[in-house]
């Protein structure tokens, strides 16, 4: 019961921390020089932040695992939102279709056998003190993102050169004082060059359609992968052939198989 | 888009793959030729036939290993052209003589698995193709120059390894190691990730010729410690260092013993060099960053190794302990800011690599029908019972155990001794302080086979080997563990050779 | 201060465009329900919806308040949460897929470069409506039902996503308005080129039989076959939810006839385009550019209610697979051929390439 305590803790607070943040955004409406965080595109993020967290620790401690996945097909929502914000609108779709759309229906497909609604649960046997280290592996791993965002974000990358902005960089974007799409980037292909950035189609610098205008992303990451990462994509073909043959392995219905292989084989040893 | 476009992405031909990545080539060849048999032959499928596949595999194997010499001394590169890039995938001699040994694990893996699989009712046929495609990993993980194609590789080696260690039905931990396996393995591949992405946040580049050359100036050091501890940690669970070795013994006696003798080497081998070649080559100007926690590892993993082996009474979990011991003595060599040491722990990883190798051989065939362990009550009097078994396997624990006439020795000394030059002075002392403490549980086996009488007798406890390719890794393993023992220099001087000529 | 009328049209074109399109699918949907029933009539020789207004037009939407009014009725195994929000996600994905289809030049919600897989993402979203609502209704058939669709959602997602990828890869774009407008200018009608024809074609009869399995219809309409499993999926849904699954449904019907349309039917041009006459002849040179909008809306519209007719066509045409004929046939059958039918356009993409660049 000490489980469904803390979820309903955990579930207070997380909304009243939703309508706390609601209730800032609300008032930077009013008082903007006050609250300075609160630009459109920070106030969105810092929505989707907490309520991307707070699906992440639902996920975790729901007890009802078509329930943890449905949190976890959320969470990724909110992720690809987070993108959208950033600007990387492949990623967003791709991490829509490739995870919620593919993945998580997959696992749901086979979660979804054991547990059904109004039957007794199959019970779960957590390893001792799985909670205490589950949390003090969170906080290790907390305080290791911690210490790399804020010297990351205090430096500035020196490989670029003197008058260069850092576009480059998504959270550079998030956090920069104007939220306009900046430049766009497009990687130009010269032949016996590194495929190196450059600032091309000047034209589609005004913020018209920022979808639009980053939609070359598609392109860009498209020509990376055939050039620059073409080893690594084609032995990736041979990663998946590897998977097929390790599923299909898997799949078989070994014991049915090794009787009907084994007649054969005797058959086949005796017959001779 | 436009017709330039697509005309000017350029296409890595087939040529230059060969030319580049000949060894890996064959084995891919070597994996369809291998569908291809089963599928269309039914006599490789019957008991009678399970010697074509291997047989005609282990061709492929030497063709390889042919292609692997070929490239001796050339440092070939993909891409082949400099313009194109820094290279994805290269060779060094170091990285040969990492390819030819595991070429050779591969080698007498598919010559003695045959007999066993018939016997386990191992009758996937899939079994050589996975086997093969685990090694083509390896083969690319030596090869691989770049952190994608690393982790590409270690994917490679380990998703067939998942599959194999399960094959076993008769054996109830089969199905368990498999899933433990699985699921740690995966956890471990997510912590290489995250650990590759800061690495690249650190140096703004995946390409190890690019990080070594460039400064780290995107961001502080953090990100690089952070990075290192991560795919640290991703090795060190595939390696079995300390905190990350619980599953070794329970996936070791689950799996198949001749599976098990294959992940204990083959992985091992490829990803000691992976480390060498990221951490030793690639990141040598950042050594603090990742010295103290590799001799940690390793310090943790000889202690914790060496108690965890003493109580056994399984051999198969005997070995598993002792092989995680052993990836903490490798260690010693990492540690070493000298290129001939590295060299010295592709000696010391084929010395472990025989003797492990012929260890499983006897494992394979002592054990009991439908129980995948050997006991060491089951070994009792073997010695008697079955001489070649068991003088045999008195020298494989002889050279695990690092003591003299075996090559184990020579490859423990070398080692250490480079590490006392280097001034890892503690480390040596420690690593030889367990070694003496490894003797223990390496002689109970042997007294266990030599003093006792055993009182129940089976077949195979008589049979000196089930068959003719069995007696040919026997010898192979034996002779090599002998020889080499009594004579390393020539394989020293390979090492050495390997050296002479330094690309760049 | 004047108000700047053309920039505030500008900034809330969207907005308005999803309002009309949203006003007009929830009123075309009843109306197609009302038009399939009375063609499976015509086949069937019966009449079909008779008494409710002329010709019993207004059958939907008596249906529709009937629904609207009764009980709601949540079993007492359902798992709450997930039973009522089922039907949300069900209909919310089929209408989403709208948001990128051009229906003229200027008229679209909007014109993202990632439509198609915002699309794609959308449909295969769909498959949690109908897994969740089986699932979660806590009784046997909507569970069958719902392992069916969902196995059948995997299976021929495969084979959808890669025929829409022909194209895709001739327009290089994967915009749906860059493909509509790739379609003016297209060798296959600027030059008459024939061969771009072979894997359009049958680019189109993949799509629209993974189409047919995508909104389980009828020959793939296993997921709810009455006579094994009730209603399937949502046979413990009653009243306003039902009405979401059903309204759901066609909605995604539409949706899937739009983009067949959009992206192998010529989009919104002329089936003229590529002859000389057309250009006399056409709204264009009459009303100019209002014209051209207006000619183009008339070819949508006529080529998605052709597509639509044909899935009632179908409907009354072809009996129901057996589950194993449909994965068969699935895996089989269309993947293969779409995939080889992606590398026939890929090669002829490339030839025509280096055809241009000896030239």
């Amino acid at each position: 019961m000490g489980a469904d305590r803390s979820l309903k803790l955990l579930s207070g607070l997380g909304g009243l921390a939703l309508v706390a943040y609601l209730v800032l955004w609300a008032a930077a409406g009013f008082v903007p020089e006050r609250l300075p965080f609160f630009t459109p595109v920070r106030g969105l993020f810092g929505l989707l932040a907490i309520l991307a967290v707070i699906s992440a620790l639902a996920m975790v401690m729901l007890r009802n695992p078509v329930h943890s996945a449905l949190a976890l097909v959320a969470n990724f929502f909110f992720l690809a939102i987070i993108y959208l914000l950033m600007q990387q609108v492949l990623l967003a779709f791709l991490q829509v279709l490739v995870y919620a759309g593919a993945i998580m229906v997959l696992f749901l497909f086979v979660i979804m056998f054991f547990f059904q609604p109004g039957r007794p649960d199959l019970g779960s046997s957590p390893i001792r003190q799985q909670t205490l280290g589950g949390v003090l592996f969170a906080l290790a791993m907390l305080a290791m993102a911690m210490v790399v965002i804020f010297q990351g974000a205090s430096r500035r990358p020196q490989w670029l050169s003197a008058g260069e902005e850092v576009r480059s960089s998504p959270v550079a974007y998030l956090f920069s004082e104007a939220a306009v799409p900046r430049k766009v980037q497009e990687i130009s292909l010269t032949p016996g060059r590194k495929p190196e950035l450059q600032a091309t189609r000047q034209e589609e610098e005004q913020p018209v359609n920022v979808a639009k205008a980053f939609g070359g992303q598609v392109r860009a990451i498209g020509i990376r992968l055939y050039t620059q990462y073409l080893v690594p994509f084609e032995l990736t073909s041979v990663l998946i052939l590897i998977a097929i043959i390790a599923a299909v392995v898997m799949g078989r219905d070994r014991a049915k198989k090794i009787m009907e292989l084994e007649r054969t084989r005797q058959g086949e040893v005796s017959g001779e | 888009m436009t017709a330039e476009a697509v005309l000017t992405v350029p296409v890595v031909h087939l040529r230059e793959w060969w030319v580049a990545f000949a060894p890996g080539i064959v084995l891919l060849l070597a994996v369809i030729t291998q569908l291809v048999l089963e599928l269309t032959l039914p006599y490789v499928r019957t008991n009678r036939g399970a010697w074509v596949v291997p047989l005609i595999s282990s061709l492929f194997v030497l063709w390889a290993g042919v292609e692997a010499v070929k490239q001796w001394g050339r440092y070939p590169t993909l891409p082949v052209v400099p313009e194109r890039g820094s290279p994805v995938l290269a060779a060094d001699n170091l990285t040969l003589l990492f390819v030819l040994l595991l070429l050779l694990i591969l080698l007498m893996v598919t010559l003695m698995s045959h007999v066993f699989n018939v016997r386990i009712r191992l009758y996937e046929a899939e079994y050589y193709p996975l086997l093969f495609l685990s090694v083509f990993g390896m083969v690319t993980l030596a090869y691989s120059r770049d952190l994608v194609v690393t982790f590409i590789a270690i994917e490679m080696l380990s998703l067939p390894l998942y599959v194999l260690v399960g094959l076993n039905v008769d054996y109830l931990k089969s199905g368990e190691a498999a899933l433990k396996y699985f699921l740690l393995g995966a956890f471990a591949s997510g912590f290489l990730v995250m650990g590759i992405a800061l690495l690249y946040g650190t140096f703004g580049t995946l390409n190890y010729q690019e990080m070594a050359a460039g400064t780290m100036t995107l961001n502080g050091p953090a990100f690089l410690m952070a990075g290192v501890a991560l795919v640290l940690m991703g090795f060190a669970f595939k390696i079995a260092l300390v905190p990350f070795h619980v599953w070794v013994p329970d996936v070791y006696q689950g799996s198949p013993s001749v599976v098990t003798g294959f992940m204990a080497t083959g992985v091992k081998a490829a990803l000691f060099y992976a480390l060498i070649s990221l951490f030793a080559q690639t990141m040598a100007d950042y050594r603090s960053y990742w010295v103290l926690p590799v001799a940690a590892f390793g310090a943790l993993t000889m202690v914790v190794g060496n108690l965890m082996a003493i109580p056994q009474t399984s051999l198969k979990r005997l070995l598993a302990y002792s092989s995680v011991v052993h990836a903490g003595y490798l260690t010693v060599g990492l540690v070493v800011p000298d290129r001939i040491a590295w060299g010295y722990i592709w000696f010391y990883l084929v010395a472990y690599a025989l003797a492990v190798l012929g260890s499983f051989l006897i494992v394979s065939y002592l054990e009991p029908e439908g129980k995948g362990d050997v006991s060491l009550d089951d070994i009792r009097g073997l010695a008697r019972t079955n001489p070649y078994a068991g003088y045999a396997m008195t020298i494989f624990m002889v050279s695990l155990a690092g003591l003299p006439i075996s090559m184990g020795f020579f490859g423990k000394l070398f080692l250490f001794v480079e590490a006392v030059h280097a001034g890892w002075t503690w480390f040596v002392v420690l690593a030889l302080v367990a070694s003496v403490f490894s003797v223990y549980y390496y002689l109970k086996v042997i007294v266990a086979m030599f003093m006792d009488v055993k009182l129940v007798e089976t077949e195979a406890y008589r049979k000196p080997s089930p068959s003719r390719l069995y007696d040919l890794v026997y010898l192979l393993t034996l002779v090599g563990t002998l020889i080499f023992g009594v004579v390393p220099g020539p394989v020293v001087e390979l090492v050495r050779e390997a050296f002479i000529r330094i690309p760049l | 201060m004047t108000l700047d009328l053309t920039s505030l049209y500008q900034t809330g074109r969207p907005y308005i465009n999803m309002l009309v399109i949203l006003a007009a699918i929830m009123g075309v949907a009843p109306m197609l329900v009302w038009i399939e029933r009375k063609y499976l009539a015509y086949y069937q020789q019966r009449v079909g919806p008779l008494y409710v207004g002329k010709f019993g037009i207004l059958q939907s939407f008596a249906d529709g308040i009937k629904l609207l009014t009764k009980e709601e009725l949540i079993p007492k195994n359902a798992d709450r949460l997930t039973y009522l929000v089922a039907p949300a996600i069900s209909m919310t994905a089929a209408f989403i897929g709208f948001a990128v289809i051009p229906i003229t030049e200027a008229f679209y919600i909007t014109d993202v470069n990632v439509a198609v897989l915002l699309w794609l993402a959308m449909s295969s979203l769909g498959a949690y409506g109908v897994i969740l609502a089986g699932w979660s209704s806590g009784s046997k058939y909507p569970f069958l039902g719902c392992l069916r669709s969902c196995s059948q959602m995997i299976s021929y997602e495969l084979s959808l996503g890669t025929s829409i990828l022909v194209p895709v890869l001739f327009a290089g774009t994967l915009s749906f308005k860059g493909i509509a407008l790739w379609w003016k200018e297209s060798p296959l009608v600027a030059q008459g080129n024939w061969i771009y024809l072979i894997p359009l074609v049958i680019g189109f009869f993949v799509f629209l039989v993974s189409g047919f399995a995508e909104t389980n219809r009828i020959p793939f309409d296993l997921p709810e076959a009455e006579n094994e499993l009730v209603a399937g999926y949502h046979t413990e849904y009653a009243s306003m939810k039902f009405a979401m699954f059903f309204l759901g449904e066609y909605v995604a019907i539409s949706a899937i006839a739009a983009i067949a349309v959009t992206a192998f039917l010529g989009a919104f041009n002329s089936p003229f385009i590529g002859f000389a006459f057309a250009k006399q002849f056409s709204l264009e040179a009459v009303w100019g550019i209002w014209g051209r909008y207006l000619g183009q809306l008339f070819w949508f519209l006529v080529k998605w209610f052709a597509l639509f007719w044909f899935f009632i066509w179908i409907r009354a045409t072809l009996p129901r697979f057996r589950f194993d004929q449909l994965q068969r046939f699935g895996w089989y059958g269309l993947l293969p051929v779409s995939l080889v039918n992606l590398i026939i356009a890929a090669l002829i993409v490339y030839s025509q390439a280096s055809a241009g660049m000896a030239k």
